[in-house]
């Protein structure tokens, strides 16, 4: 039989889970530490998804919402300590991908609902991004045709639903899925982005491709007459464990 | 920032809208498919309670940019509704509540087009708006220019 708890057994559990992660959320800590904490955080996470479910399945929004929050602010440790790791190990475009989705998780959280320490999360994590990751003065911005899709809560076409997207419904937030691109209509360099992950990995200097983490050469030329030359991410189609 | 209204090609087919009508982005476009900003179809869903206003077809194929701006619907506003600046008010605050809810925790740039009939009631013209969401009554003022 399935046991139950309580209010404040879920927060001790959330706020635990939470410290221990804070304490090796460092680049000096261990990746072995880090790699323990990220394997308890999967499990936190697989246990808050579970009392959310129930909450969805009584319909009790205010608590459901809570728990997706708890859930996102799990997740973004977990993705804050991937990052880490990535980095350590000198996987750049890796550990920026999961720094992006940590401030995303952070972000979800922060819209269903402030708990302690979050405000410190997403600062601790733009902390991170300033000073580890160099200045990225463009991103890729891109613009598609596709279809509309379906909704996430529902699962009909979104034009047919009431839901809104972006929008938080009993626990879940609303998204179009099933999207199929059409067209790419344009691509565009832009400094204030909506997927941050979309920078550019490689540019061109003295007619040397060079890795834009590092700086150092691929040992690509590059024919740099007509401007620089890049290379870079235009597109993710990643969507946050939201589950 | 508000654009003054400027002359605008129509290609749609149909022309005369009773209420406030979310029109396809490529409305200027002769192209075999109309597409609609992605924001669409929300807005219309938020907004078709609160005041009256329609959309011209079903957005089954939408433009998605990747930008951190907030690209908002077309709007068609008819010569008699921008006439009576209750309506406009109504829908500008709108975009603002809509655009709030959206984004509780920053403040995005928004975008978004409204076009109409000047005042002889012959030529299309749109005001496009670029800006944060706090001066978006900046419209208003653009449309008071419409001859």
């Amino acid at each position: 039989m399935a046991r139950r708890y309580k209010w404040d057994e879920i927060e001790s559990i959330f706020i635990e889970a939470i410290d221990n992660a804070q304490a090796v959320n460092f680049y000096t800590r261990s990746i072995r530490l880090q790699k323990e904490q990220i394997n308890l955080l999967d499990s936190k996470i697989n246990q808050f998804k579970g009392f959310k479910n129930h909450a969805i399945k009584n319909k009790d929004e205010p608590t459901a919402n809570a728990l997706l929050g708890m859930q996102c602010m799990l997740s973004s440790l977990r993705s804050s300590l991937k990052c880490w790791i990535s980095v350590k190990e000198n996987n750049f475009m890796e550990a920026w991908g999961h720094l992006i989705d940590a401030h995303e998780y952070c972000d979800i959280a922060i819209m269903v609902k402030t708990f302690q320490g979050l405000e410190n999360l997403k600062v601790h994590l733009t902390g991170i991004e300033r000073s580890i990751f160099p200045h990225w003065a463009l991103y890729n911005s891109i613009g598609v045709l596709e279809t509309i899709g379906k909704c996430s809560i529902c699962g009909i076409t979104f034009n047919d639903c009431e839901h809104l997207e972006g929008e938080i419904y009993i626990g879940r937030l609303c998204q179009r899925v099933e999207r199929n691109i059409i067209e790419v209509n344009h691509c565009a360099l832009v400094s204030i982005p909506h997927d941050k992950r979309c920078i550019l990995t490689h540019i061109s200097r003295d007619g040397k491709s060079i890795d834009n983490f590092t700086h150092e050469p691929t040992g690509v030329l590059t024919d740099d007459k007509d401007g620089l030359t890049t290379q870079g991410v235009i597109m993710t189609t990643k969507l946050l464990d939201l589950d | 920032m508000v654009s003054n209204p400027v002359e605008v090609v129509w290609s749609l087919p149909q022309s005369n809208f009773e209420k406030i009508t979310i029109i396809p982005t490529n409305y200027a476009l002769k192209e075999d498919r109309e597409y609609y900003n992605d924001t669409a179809s929300s807005f219309y869903k938020f907004a078709k309670n609160k005041m009256a206003i329609g959309i011209y077809s079903d957005p089954e194929i939408c433009l998605l940019q990747k930008s951190a701006d907030w690209f908002g619907p077309v709007f068609y506003v008819g010569k008699l509704i921008i006439e009576n600046h209750e309506v406009l008010i109504a829908l500008l605050d709108l975009i603002s509540e809509y655009v709030k809810g959206r984004f509780p925790n920053s403040t995005p740039n928004i975008k978004f087009e409204i076009v109409s009939k000047d005042k002889a009631n012959k030529l299309f013209k749109s005001v496009k708006y670029d800006g944060p969401s706090t001066n978006i009554k900046e419209v208003l003022k653009s449309f008071d220019k419409l001859n």
